[in-house]
């Protein structure tokens, strides 16, 4: 019987009880989820690497170890993607040798695991680095220093502490220990942890935290760099970084993130809920993830890793796919790597694994065709966003040869129709439909798709507003071309009796409040610019600003009983600037109003002007309150009597607020104007 | 007649013990708002451990190892403490929310960092101090001789007060500014007044009490000589840190961060390198090992000594 290296590699290392021999005689039905995890362990690692890790120091033991371990081969092969093999088991071989704690203790071995997989990730980090790490985690939650959560995570939430923030000099052992002592909090309190550092562009020395010299004098006089940021100051990088290594040295997953011009961070503040913190931006670039970094796939992620079950079910199924290929049974490993993906469809990596099979053995069109169709109707119902990604990365690159514009088009349409609205998030859907623009290269053919994608989601209420904020930004400062599309826009969607501005209305009375609950700032200030074409600027007089910029500009609203009788949303955006405009909540129990305010900032003062004419006293008695996270309120005032404008000076207390919250009890609320004033902290 | 005389005597005795007994010792009570009530009526101190029972292990074992235990208790024996607790929950369901937020209620969470901390407070409910991160050290023994040592700080401060107040009263000036002075020098929260209070008693600050107790945090210092200069008033920030340079109320290490303070100040004038140069390089003499003259020296070598070559 002729015996593949890897087989035979398998065979005189794992020392397994199966043997190569019998792995081939076995048929499929009978092998066992053990036998593929240990097959999957060799065809990744590859001959070359066992070969060396098993001359290694007691390498043949340790393989030995692992290999008759299920529970920790399918934790180490079922906890996301596993990328450099060689440094991933060298690094487990290395913990292994080092810690006999390991193989016991099921919390030590897979905080082990993660470590070693997240190396594997970045080759920037090294061993020891990580070495230090594990053994950061492993002492803490020895001496019951980490949260109580840390006991209870898989090896894929795990790896977010192994990787740690992006600065890696924040995440170091001291830094750790520092931030463990100095910063420990119940676990969704991390959002408010980057606060802990002052906002400072410029050090005590008058000098900018955009050259060197910030810290230069500094240096190396504290303990840790966190230290030095909380002692010294620091901008959103270093705050962000600041929040992220907090919760991670206690044990709590976190990431930093990147935002246009600005660093923000995502703590998971409850098992499976991740929340964004110092965030500005829905456009979010993870700086760890498991297979792609933006927050539409965190998402999915977190959406598949719970259901562990289904993970190992569905990796199950792709290890057989391998092992049929390996047999040379092509049809039978991509039947089975189907039916993976349908089994557990939230499972990124199968996907990409079903489609590297269709690159690797040159697959024809319709093989592509049933893999998109698959995307749509498994995926991209819920998962819009990484169900592109994959069509993009895969389906729609290798069908290009065969593709013509029309097909492109309907099956960009195909894609379109798939889901109602933005599922788990906001999302750069805009680059998505210039992407497919590009595709077709026909102007006449590409114009008509144009058209007819704004036909089939303008009245979507949260993507339509993208769209149109989207064509908004294409005609530039064209200003027929926009005419032009108000114009096809009315006949396409208006009544007999509509004209553009009614139509705007709707879309505005539909758009902005979802803008608004997706945190959708763009288009919410795209739309609501728009509308503010529909009603007058108010008279500024009376209006006393407070010294500062005016940081409830480029925000966004939503009250309490939005869009009910009195109330117009297509005016909220008004509100947060000098044109002005008009809100009216309900009359529940206690109406609200939240503003979000366009930049973060310390309060000098709020203008809140309100609405004119009767009623004024409705506003009596009103709480306002501000939140850095949208979650947790302090009061910071009370609107006194009925007035046309309450001035709240707030220079001496100087507020941090990202959010502003107006509450009353008993009675609706009614405004022209909200507007707070302050210096920027982002 | 004798005896009942000898045993009313006996009686009153020891009632009069039992009665010292009361007055001193540890009173525990199960919330925030009566640690208050109780720390008013009894004119003590009240100590708050506060924790997070469904999240931090190390916090537990603190609460019942030592906040919890007769040893602690017996460090208490002539000085009345009440003991409460606060318990801040991660995860609770809405019946221990409702129950907890009972318990606590009151309590705002002031000067709370990072848990376990355990805060100490004055009978009227201004918080005094803490001990919590790295001030609360993570051995048991180390973490009960840092509480131990919050609470009789917090009598001392108490005992001070009230000799500054007995002083005031009686109009004895020189007895308060010592109760004061002495008082300032504890590492808790400064009465507001303090500061004050020294200045009316000693207004020419003869004894520098006043400059060394309000002598201000690097950070403001080094900001305020820097953002002030650059406001245009140079010649006054730098007549003001030469004044202080002038007296002998301050360490070495207190003079070297005025020298960098000034550094910074010249610093900020055209045409004042060759002053600010010597001002770092002052700091970095005067007291070399401490963290002024570190930042003087990584000043010094990074910008001065550069241009001089």
């Amino acid at each position: 019987m002729y015996l593949k290296p890897v087989r035979l590699s398998l065979l005189i290392i794992l020392c397994l009880c199966t043997t190569a021999g019998q792995m081939h005689a076995a048929g499929p039905s009978q092998k066992s989820q053990h036998d593929l995890l240990k097959y999957e362990l060799n065809r990744l690692a590859g001959e070359e690497t066992l070969q060396q890790l098993s001359n290694s120091n007691r390498g043949k033991e340790f393989f030995s170890v692992l290999g008759n371990d299920e529970a920790w081969l399918t934790d180490l092969l079922d906890s996301g993607p596993v990328k450099e093999p060689q440094r991933v088991l060298s690094f487990l071989h290395q913990v292994w040798l080092d810690d006999n704690t390991v193989q016991q203790h099921p919390v030590n071995r897979s905080m082990a695991t993660a470590c070693a997989l997240a190396l594997g990730m970045n080759s920037r980090l090294e061993e020891d680095w990580m070495w230090k790490r594990y053994v950061y985690f492993r002492d803490s939650w020895k001496d019951g220093l980490l949260n109580q959560c840390y006991g209870d995570l898989a090896t894929w939430e795990r790896r977010y502490l192994a990787r740690g923030p992006q600065y890696s000099s924040y995440s170091t052992a001291e830094a750790m220990t520092y931030l463990r002592d100095q910063i420990c909090l119940p676990r969704a309190a991390y959002t408010g942890a980057c606060w802990r550092a002052p906002y400072r562009g410029h050090n005590c020395f008058g000098d900018s935290v955009q050259g060197p010299r910030y810290y230069l004098p500094f240096r190396g006089l504290f303990s840790c760099d966190p230290e030095m940021a909380i002692e010294v100051g620091g901008v959103c990088g270093a705050l962000s970084n600041l929040g992220t290594a907090a919760a991670i040295a206690n044990g709590i997953p976190a990431t930093s993130m990147g935002e246009p011009g600005h660093c923000a961070y995502a703590v998971q503040t409850q098992p499976g809920k991740w929340q964004p913190a110092y965030s500005l931006s829905w456009k979010r670039g993870m700086h760890t993830s498991l297979y792609r970094g933006t927050w539409p796939a965190l998402t999915l992620d977190q959406a598949c890793f719970e259901k562990l079950e289904l993970v190992q079910k569905a990796g199950h199924l792709m290890r057989l796919s391998h092992w049929y290929e390996d047999q040379g049974n092509f049809a039978e490993a991509s039947k089975t790597i189907q039916n993976a993906t349908q089994l557990h469809p939230l499972h990124y990596g199968l996907w990409q694994d079903r489609a590297e099979l269709g690159i690797r053995h040159k697959v024809d069109f319709s093989w592509w065709t049933a893999y998109h169709k698959d995307v749509l109707e498994y995926l991209a119902v819920s998962h819009e966003e990484p169900a592109w990604a994959l069509l993009t990365s895969y389906a729609y690159k290798t069908m290009k040869p065969d593709m013509t514009d029309s097909r492109y088009a309907t099956l960009f349409f195909t894609y379109m129709k798939a889901f109602d609205d933005f599922g788990n998030g906001r999302w750069n859907i805009e680059g998505a439909w210039n992407w497919m623009l590009g595709q077709i290269r026909n102007k006449n053919l590409q114009r008509k798709f144009e058209r007819r994608l704004a036909s089939e989601v303008i009245t979507r209420p949260g993507i339509g507003a993208a769209l149109l904020a989207w064509e908004k930004q294409r005609c530039g400062d064209d200003e027929q071309a926009w005419v032009d599309f108000q114009n096809w826009l009315v006949k396409r969607l208006a009544r007999e009796e509509d004209n553009v501005d009614s139509i705007i209305r709707n879309l505005g009375r539909t758009a902005m409040p979802a803008a608004a609950k997706r945190g959708d700032r763009a288009s919410y200030q795209a739309i609501g610019k728009l509308c503010s074409r529909l009603y007058k600027p108010k008279p500024t007089d009376g209006v006393k600003p407070f010294a500062g910029e005016l940081l409830t500009e480029g925000g966004y609203l939503n009250i309490s009983g939005i869009g009910e009788r009195y109330d117009s949303p297509e005016q909220h955006w008004g509100i947060l600037n000098m044109h002005g405009g008009a809100l009216h909540t309900n009359s529940t129990e206690t109406p609200w109003i939240e503003v979000r305010l366009g930049n973060f900032g310390r309060l000098n003062g709020l203008v809140i002007q309100n609405r004119a004419g009767g009623y004024q006293w409705r506003a009596g008695g009103a709480r306002v309150l501000v939140s850095t996270d949208g979650d947790k309120w302090k009061q910071i005032a009370v609107l006194e009597g009925a007035k046309t404008f309450y001035r709240i000076d707030l220079t001496d207390s100087k507020p941090l607020a990202g959010w502003l919250r107006i509450e009353r009890d008993g009675h609706c609320m009614h405004f022209a104007r909200i507007l707070a004033y302050g210096k920027r902290v982002n | 007649m004798k005896y009942t005389l000898r045993t009313i005597g006996i009686l009153a005795f020891l009632t009069a013990i039992s009665a010292a007994n009361l007055h001193a010792g540890v009173i525990r009570v199960d919330s925030f708002a009566k640690g208050l009530e109780t720390a008013k009526t009894r004119n003590a101190a009240l100590l708050v451990f506060v924790h997070g029972s469904d999240w931090s292990n190390w916090g537990e074992r603190l609460h019942n190892q030592v906040f919890k235990s007769k040893a602690f208790e017996q460090s208490f024996l002539n000085e009345t403490v009440i003991l409460t607790d606060v318990d801040i929950l991660q995860s609770p369901d809405e019946e221990q929310k409702k129950k907890n937020d009972e318990r606590n209620k009151g309590w705002k969470g002031k000067g709370v960092r990072t848990y376990p901390a355990v805060c100490a407070y004055l009978p009227d409910g201004t918080l005094l101090g803490s001990r919590q991160g790295q001030q609360l050290p993570k051995d048991i023994a180390k973490a009960q001789a840092a509480i131990i040592d919050l609470v009789t700080q917090s009598h001392r401060y108490m005992t001070l007060k009230n000799e500054a107040d007995k002083a005031k009263n009686s109009k004895n000036t020189k007895a308060e500014l010592a109760a004061l002075v002495r008082l300032g020098e504890i590492p808790l929260a400064r009465p507001k007044e303090l500061l004050d209070r020294i200045k009316e008693l000693d207004p020419a600050d003869a004894s520098g009490y006043h400059a060394k107790l309000s002598f201000s945090h690097w950070n403001k210092l080094f900001r305020d000589a820097t953002y002030r200069t650059k406001d245009g008033k140079g010649a006054e920030v730098e007549a003001e840190l030469n004044e202080m340079l002038k007296s002998n109320v301050y360490t070495n290490e207190q003079k070297a961060l005025i020298y960098v303070a000034l550094g910074a100040c010249h610093r900020q004038q055209e045409g004042h390198e060759k002053q600010a140069a010597e001002a770092f390089k002052k700091a970095m003499q005067l007291a070399p090992e401490s963290f002024a003259g570190q930042v003087a020296q990584r000043i010094y070598d990074a910008w001065y000594k550069e241009k001089k070559k």
